[in-house]
C-alpha cells in the first residue's frame, strides 16, 4: 500500500512550516512509521535531522526545482515504505508544491499572524483548488494552522478570525513558544524536549486532528 | 471566474503522477524500498473528506457577496459567536456568514412581516 501523504506548505518563509512538519511527523511516528521528506533546497529539516537529536522518523532531502523531475520524485516519495509520508516545502509555488498538492492526502498551511501571511496563504489556497480540480477523488483536505501566535494580543484574534473566513477548516493553532525553537537547537522535537508541555500539546491535539482526517472522518464543519 | 488557461504546473503534476503510475517505478532505486510494485496504482480507496471547495460552490452560486457596515463591536460579538459554534461542532469552519443567515432565518418571520408593510 502506498503511504497516506500529509504536505506541510505555505507560500511564505518563516511561518513554521518546518517546525510543524519535524514536530508533528515525530507526534504522528508514536503510532505509524514515518518517513520525512525535505522538499525544501535550504534543507532546514535534513539539518535539524542531522543534529542527531533521536528524532523518531526516517528523513530524506529530495528537492524537486525542474518540473521535468516530477515523475522521479512522485514514485519516489509513493513508493516509500513508511505507513506516511510528511512533505516539507519551500515556500513558493515551485513544482515541489504543485507535485505535493496532486500527491497529498492533507494539505497543512501554517500561517503566521500577519496580513502579510494571510494573503500568501490565499494564494496557497489558489493552488489548492486548482489541484482539487485536476484530481478527481477531492483530495487533499486542507487544515489552516494559525502559527507563532499570541492569542493574547488582539492582533492574534483577529488573524483567528480571518482564518475563519478563507473557506477552509482551520485546525487547532500553534502558539508562539519559545520551547519550540529550544527543541529545536538541539535536534529534538517538543514531545522528547518538553513532554506534556502546552507546546507539546498543541502538537499532540493537531497530530489528533490530522490522523482523523487521515483516517477518512471529517474535522467536522460548522 | 474560471482562472486563465494557461500552460499549469499543477496540471503538469499531475500529467507526471499519472505517468509514475503508469510505470510504477521509482527511476532511481529507492534505498530501502524494494518492495513489488503495486499492479494497479489507483488512488488508495480510503474514504477522502470531502472537498470543502466543491461543498461550497452550489451554495455560493445562489450567493452573494456584500460588505457591511456595523459597528466594531458588533462585527467582534458575531465572530465570538461563530468560533464558538464551531468549537462546539468540532472545531470546523466559523463563519460570521453563517451566524447572520442563521439569525436571519430565526427572524425571518418577522422580517417578512414588516417587509410586506405589516
Ligand atoms: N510556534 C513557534 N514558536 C516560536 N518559534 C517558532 C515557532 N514556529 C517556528 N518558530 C521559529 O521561527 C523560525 C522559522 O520557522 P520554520 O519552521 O523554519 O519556518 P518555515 O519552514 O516556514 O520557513 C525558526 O527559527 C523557528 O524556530
Ligand atoms: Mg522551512
Amino acid at each position: 500500500m502506498p503511504p497516506q501523504i500529509l504536505a506541510v506548505g505555505n507560500l511564505k518563509g518563516g511561518t513554521g512550516k518546518t517546525t510543524l512538519a519535524v514536530n508533528l511527523a515525530a507526534e504522528l511516528a508514536g503510532k505509524r512509521k514515518v518517513h520525512l521528506v525535505d522538499a525544501d533546497a535550504q534543507e532546514s529539516a535534513t539539518e535539524w535531522f542531522q543534529l542527531d537529536g533521536g528524532l523518531p522518523f526516517t528523513c530524506e532531502a529530495l528537492p524537486l526545482d525542474d518540473p521535468g523531475e516530477a515523475a522521479g520524485w512522485i514514485a519516489r516519495i509513493t513508493t516509500n515504505p513508511a505507513d506516511l509520508v510528511v512533505v516539507d516545502l519551500p515556500p513558493h509555488t515551485g513544482a515541489a508544491t504543485a507535485a505535493a498538492l496532486i500527491l497529498a492526502d492533507l494539505f497543512l498551511v501554517p500561517i503566521g499572524p500577519s496580513t502579510l501571511d494571510i494573503r500568501a496563504a490565499a494564494k496557497a489556497l489558489d493552488m489548492l483548488t486548482e489541484a482539487r480540480e485536476a484530481r478527481e477523488d477531492g483530495k487533499p483536505a486542507a487544515l489552516l494552522i494559525l502559527s507563532k501566535v499570541d492569542r493574547r494580543t488582539a492582533a492574534g484574534r483577529e488573524i483567528e478570525a480571518a482564518l475563519h473566513e478563507m473557506g477552509e477548516p482551520v485546525g487547532p493553532m500553534v502558539g508562539l513558544r519559545s520551547a519550540f525553537v529550544d527543541a529545536a537547537s538541539g535536534g529534538s522535537w517538543i514531545g522528547a524536549y518538553a513532554p506534556r508541555s502546552v507546546a507539546h500539546q498543541e502538537i499532540a491535539t493537531l497530530a489528533a486532528v490530522a490522523a482523523r482526517i487521515l483516517k477518512g472522518k471529517k474535522h467536522g464543519t460548522a | 471566474m474560471a482562472p486563465p488557461k494557461r500552460p499549469s504546473l499543477v496540471g503538469a503534476m499531475k500529467a507526471a503522477k499519472d505517468a509514475a503510475g503508469r510505470t510504477a517505478q521509482p527511476p532511481e532505486a529507492a534505498p530501502v524500498a524494494s518492495q513489488p510494485s503495486p499492479a494497479a496504482e489507483t488512488p488508495a480507496p480510503l474514504a477522502a473528506p470531502p472537498g470543502p471547495a466543491k461543498r461550497d460552490r452550489s451554495l455560493s452560486d445562489r450567493s452573494a457577496t456584500t460588505a457591511l457596515h456595523i459597528p466594531r463591536e458588533q462585527l467582534h460579538l458575531l465572530r465570538l459567536v461563530a468560533v464558538a459554534r464551531a468549537n462546539r461542532e468540532g472545531g470546523g469552519r466559523p463563519s460570521v456568514s453563517n451566524v447572520l443567515r442563521e439569525l436571519i432565518e430565526a427572524n425571518r418571520a418577522a422580517l417578512e412581516r414588516e417587509a410586506a408593510g405589516g
